[in-house]
């Protein structure tokens, strides 16, 4: 079968990365692509690069052996590429009939909407589907599996030819799983070229028919899923030559009240059962894939999400965390995962966003007014003990590099004085020298007896520091890895869903 | 503040943006001066004393407003209540002096202010209505409650130390008024610049999510920021009310648009997170010598409605292609 | 559904939408069943409501109101305010009242709804090209729009002397009914059918409703958005012509407060503050609503500004029930990873 989409030599580079290095791909009509890989391998990258959202800085892309290049994602949706994205791009007020038809609705000679004709299509696309729904019912009361199948039929209706779906079960449970899959084999009948990104093996193997494998923004290779067993596929994704983890100091035992101990913790739609015990002077890791609940089980730490059942105790004691507010009393400080929207005040300088969370405690005027001398001796052991490249205090905070900025958030972590920390992605955006400074850091907190929990999507960043680690799976704890066992293999097996084996170093 | 040189991002696509930044960073300011300037050369009552002082007397009503709405501004939100409140402060305030006295009268009309911009936040913050549309409401109220108060009519003060608020100079030059602007510039700066709430208005102001994951109390931030706006607005009130010798519920019609006006004119950004209290200083002196003159020149009355609302879109206007400018990608 | 997933709440969203239902379902009857049991009281205690004069007087009052009050709901679809259209009443009117004088009736009545076309229309440049916020534009162009309307008549009233039929534009009964309602019942037809059944009025909802989801479907926001002031403004001017057929005498003080009613109107009759929807029938009821209570309150002779304060009173009492609402819909999406 001749690809419908032929990428060659697709090269990206960023300041600082090269997100994609010479990769080729393709795409065939009526089959189902997987495209695996861990985080930063580069997949997201070249989703973006097919749906137009980015240009390659070098190679060619061919749709039907005809060379195109795409200024943006209009014109990659008018070449007939559609994305069904984790942001669904429907209208809450609407119907699902008026979802599907948005933009090019059908009309009667009068200019008045043809809604016979609306309706009826609708019902069509839908009932090809399976989706079981009345097309006037507005999507704002359908659940999240049906209104991923409504951007479907959606595209369907605009007879897209290729279709990139990007982890699409994260959100699903195992009964619109079925339906999602059944759905994914009438489109392969009716020709269309799937692209299923997903971290999870078992579904991969369910659906695909051929995988390519990224690494590092190589590509390792292409197979057809018919070849290879899992672990080969796991093997690949990893590779041979794994950098293996710097030896972690062995922190010792603490025999003490746990820092944050968490029992039956739930927390409606996202969690459920979680316990575990943070202790003072150790690094917990925190895994688990897209939707697995990590960043929500660190909000609902910090005061940011409510909690239905269980119960927290810090240092030993009882606590309701009801707010942030409440939860930095109590010395929890939570660094958040995207800092750019939660985290950075850009009108603000270096200096006011390091000590933004300090706690002002004593006399009247210290807790009014600002102590210039106070706060930049505080900006300066900042600075110098977690190397922050800052032209001086009063620099824009927007002129630092990601690195530097996730410098700051730590700073600022640490200026609040809180002794229990929730770092969620430590080093999301940063280079890798950065990277490493940040590791070091988190082990030095540990070693100052901090407790620490470094929720990631990286897992041999969570190799490299954790003590213990706990991997989450669907909202539950899939297993709490002891020392002697945390190793990439076992991370990703049990945030996957595949069974641990039993030599972890092997 | 200067760009540091030396820094080689990605560079803008104006080389020298730092000129151009500059300029609109004082453009107000510079405006004032080439306007004010130019009148008192062409007209010669423009440049009397007399005038002069009318000109920062009249300043200083809308520009003490403008000093609390510039903090409510630079934290991310809006008053439309102002002419409400402050009306109806002025009408406590008149009907107060007889009974109690002139210091407990201006006492109790501040303290009103105060707790009625704290109402206005509250209403913001817990009811979460937008800014805008909350006060829109809230200016009902209080007009309303001003014309319940004042049976509708204008209540006359006549207590001569009282007016000598509004009519009297210090020094023998600055009207009074203009002096407490003066003073409230100062300490509105001295808030923004160095406290720490001032700091926390300009955070919520910048990203207010962030605001809460650095455990900041947004909600109490921004309420009090209402509660200053309430306080400098029934300020202005009292020497307005000192000014006019008499009080009622519609004595400060269309105050709102006009700070408004003199905040993002003098350069603040509607966005929030940042904002010059120099600007708005400077903001207020302008519209008080544009609306001097259009009264010199014979250009009647109404004049000034069209011409608020023009400068309020063309600065806006400005910002808005400034930010597409200055914008670095 | 699993064991495991009832743990995780996903039963909720069936809990939480029916709420959502029954709230909106309630907005739409509940103000007709609040009129009703309104009018019911106001023609027990206030003594001489339910006489024929007094409600169509109550009726035309309503009128003007409602009619731009189903722009502004519109406006409020699409995700924005029109805060101008006290001043474009004003202008309008006078534009009428001084085409009077020199032309027909037809011929005035078109000036008029041109002129708040094309203040309509210069809203919606701005704020889409520049990118500027809705109610900050039409909040500036208030003052300028009042400024010319003051200027234009040099503060003097406007009379209306040429046409003296023109006052049965608002006195005029077409099978009892007053002619005022009447022209708003047509402008509530077409508005309903231009909203609920014309692409135009769907893209308007999708813009106000997700607008990353309009710009993606390829509407042209920018279009969209132009037309729907000038909606507006059509709507506003339309105000303006039965106000002045009502006064007969026209100055640039007209239509002060206009904003705040036709907004709050439309929040009370059930369109949401977040956009992406419009209740045309129950701004009209509401409209209604809002009459009935000035016009009771007139009869008990109750002083005018004690109405004033009921309107901001109710005006944050309708947006703390749609803040309610809100809540409700984004506690429903929180259910999805």
């Amino acid at each position: 079968m001749e690809p419908i989409l032929n990428l060659a030599g697709i090269s990206k580079q960023f300041p600082g990365v090269k997100a994609l290095d010479n990769v080729d791909f393709f795409l065939c009509p009526g089959e189902v692509h997987a495209l695996m890989g861990e985080n930063g391998a580069g997949k997201s990258t070249l989703i973006n690069i097919i749906s137009g959202l980015l240009q390659p800085s070098s190679g060619k892309i061919y749709l039907a052996e005809r060379e195109v290049s795409f200024g943006g994602s209009s014109e990659a949706q008018k070449a007939g590429i559609s994305t069904i994205s984790q942001e669904f791009n429907l209208v809450p007020g609407l119907t699902v009939a008026e979802n599907i038809f948005l933009g090019r609705e059908p009309t009667s000679r009068s200019g008045l909407l043809n809604w016979r004709e609306i309706r009826q299509r609708a019902k069509e696309v839908l009932t090809e589907l399976g989706l079981n729904v009345s097309v006037n019912q507005r999507v704002e009361y359908l659940s999240v599996g049906d209104r991923q199948l409504v951007e479907i039929a959606k595209a369907l209706s605009l007879e897209f030819r290729i279709i990139m779906m990007d982890e699409p079960t994260a959100a699903l449970n195992a009964t619109e799983v079925g339906r999602l899959f059944e759905i994914v084999q009438k489109l392969k009948r009716r020709n269309k070229a799937i692209l299923y990104v997903s971290h999870r093996l078992a579904e991969v193997f369910r659906i695909a028919d051929r995988v390519t494998i990224l690494r590092d923004g190589k590509r390792v290779d292409t197979r057809p899923l018919a070849e290879l067993s899992e672990d080969d596929v796991v093997t690949m994704m990893l590779g041979r030559a794994l950098k293996r983890a710097a030896a972690v100091d062995a922190a010792p035992a603490s025999i003490e009240r746990p820092a944050l101990a968490v029992e039956e913790l739930a927390v409606r739609g996202f969690l459920s059962s979680i316990s575990f015990a943070l202790r003072f002077g150790e690094v917990m890791g925190c895994a688990g894939l897209v939707g697995s609940g990590r960043y929500e089980l660190a909000q609902a730490l910090f005061g940011l999400l409510p909690i239905s059942h269980g119960r927290i105790e810090v240092n030993g004691k009882r606590e309701s965390l009801r707010s942030p507010i409440v939860a930095i009393h109590r010395g929890i400080y939570m660094l958040p995962e995207d800092r750019k929207v939660e985290g950075i005040f850009p009108d603000l300088t270096v200096l006011g966003n390091v000590v933004i969370s300090a706690r002002h405690l004593g006399s009247l005027t210290s807790r009014f007014f600002i102590r210039a001398s106070d706060e930049r001796k505080r900006y300066e052991s900042m600075r110098s003990s977690l190397d922050i490249r800052a032209t001086s205090p009063a620099q824009g905070i927007t002129k630092l590099s990601g690195g530097n900025q996730q410098k700051v958030m730590i700073g600022r972590a640490l200026v609040s004085q809180s002794r229990i920390l929730l770092l969620n992605e430590p080093t999301r955006g940063v280079d890798i020298k950065t990277k490493l400074e940040i590791h070091s850091v988190i082990r030095r907190l540990a070693r100052e007896r901090y407790a620490v929990m470094v929720s990631s999507s990286d897992v041999p960043e969570l190799v490299s520091v954790s003590d213990r680690c706990i991997v989450l799976n669907a909202g539950r704890i899939a297993g709490l890895l002891n020392k002697e066992q945390i190793s990439e293999d076992n991370i990703t097996a049990l945030a996957i869903g595949t069974r641990i084996s039993k030599n972890p170093n092997e | 503040m200067n760009e540091t040189s030396g820094n080689r991002h990605k560079g803008s696509r104006f080389p020298d943006v730092n000129v151009l930044d500059f300029i609109t960073r004082y453009f107000i300011q510079s405006l004032l001066i080439v306007v004010a300037v130019a009148l008192s050369l062409l007209n010669p009552y423009f440049r009397t004393a007399t005038n002069l002082q009318n000109i920062l007397l009249q300043a200083s009503f809308s520009g003490i407003g403008a000093a609390g709405m510039t903090l409510l501004i630079v934290s991310g939100a809006f008053d439309l209540s102002v002419a409400g409140l402050l009306g109806l402060c002025g009408v406590i305030l008149a009907k107060l002096i007889p009974d109690i006295g002139i210091t407990p009268a201006i006492a109790t009309s501040l303290v009103i202010g105060f707790a009625l911009g704290s109402l206005n936040g509250l209403v913001v913050t817990k009811l979460r209505i937008p800014a805008f549309i909350a006060t829109l409401g809230m200016m009902n109220i209080y007009v309303a409650l001003a014309f319940i108060w004042s049976g509708g009519e204008v209540i006359p003060v006549s207590e001569v130390t009282f007016q000598f608020l509004g009519t009297g100079t210090l020094l023998g030059v600055l009207p009074v008024p203009f002096v407490i602007m003066i003073l409230t510039y100062l300490l509105c700066q001295g808030i923004l610049s160095r406290t720490l709430f001032g700091r926390y208005l300009r955070a919520i102001g910048s990203n207010e999510i962030a605001g809460r994951t650095a455990g900041l109390p947004v909600d109490i931030i921004r309420i009090i920021a209402f509660a200053i706006v309430g306080s400098c607005t029934a300020l202005a009130g009292t020497f307005l009310t000192a000014e006019l010798s008499s009080a009622n519920a519609i004595m400060a019609s269309g105050y709102e648009l006009t700070v408004i006006a003199v905040v993002v004119i003098g350069g603040t950004s509607l966005k929030g997170g940042k904002g010059t209290l120099f600007g708005s200083f400077a903001g207020a002196l302008f519209f008080a010598v544009i609306n001097n003159a259009l009264n010199i020149f014979g250009v009647g009355a109404y004049w000034q409605y069209v011409v608020t609302g023009l400068f309020l879109i063309s600065a806006l206007g400005v910002q808005a292609l400034r930010s597409s400018i200055l914008t670095v990608e | 559904m699993s064991d495991h997933e009832k743990e995780l709440g996903r039963e909720a969203v069936p809990k939480l939408e029916a709420l959502a239902h029954f709230i909106q379902v309630f907005e739409s009857l509940g103000v007709l069943v609040l009129l009703v049991a309104l009018v019911v009281v106001a023609s027990i205690i206030a003594p001489g409501f339910s006489t024929y004069t007094n409600i169509a007087n109550t009726i035309i009052m309503a009128s003007i109101t409602a009619a731009t009050g189903l722009g502004m709901t519109f406006a409020i679809a699409v995700g924005g305010f029109d805060l101008s259209v006290g001043s474009v009443q004003a202008l309008t009117a006078i534009v009428v009242a001084s085409l009077l004088a020199v032309a027909s009736v037809p011929l005035a009545i078109v000036g008029a709804l041109l002129t708040g076309l094309l203040l309509g229309l210069f809203n919606g440049v701005i704020i889409s090209k520049l990118k500027i916020p809705a109610f900050v534009v039409t909040f500036g162009m208030m003052s300028i729009v009042r400024g010319v309307a003051l200027l234009a008549t040099q503060g003097q009233s406007v009379m209306i002397t040429n046409h003296p039929d023109f006052a049965t534009l608002n006195n005029g009964k077409i099978l009892a009914i007053p002619v005022p309602f009447i022209i708003v019942l047509m402008v509530l037809a077409a508005l309903y059918l231009i909203l609920h059944h014309t692409p135009f009025g769907r893209h308007t909802c999708a813009i106000g409703g997700n607008r990353a989801a309009a710009i993606a479907s390829g509407i042209n926001v920018d279009r969209v958005t132009i037309a729907v002031f000038g909606l507006v403004g059509v709507t506003a001017a339309i105000s303006g012509v039965m106000l002045s057929s009502q006064l007969m005498i026209v100055d640039g003080t007209l239509g002060t407060g206009l904003e705040l009613q036709a907004i709050a109107i439309s929040v009370l009759g059930g369109t949401s503050l977040s956009g992406g929807n419009g209740n045309l029938v129950g701004t009209v009821l509401a409209a209604l609503l809002l009459a009935t209570i000035a016009s009771a309150l007139n009869i008990l002779k109750v002083a005018a500004f004690y109405q004033y304060l009921f309107v901001g009173v109710l005006l944050i009492f309708a947006l703390s029930i749609d803040t309610v609402r809100r809540i409700i819909v984004e506690k429903s999406t929180l259910s999805r990873a």
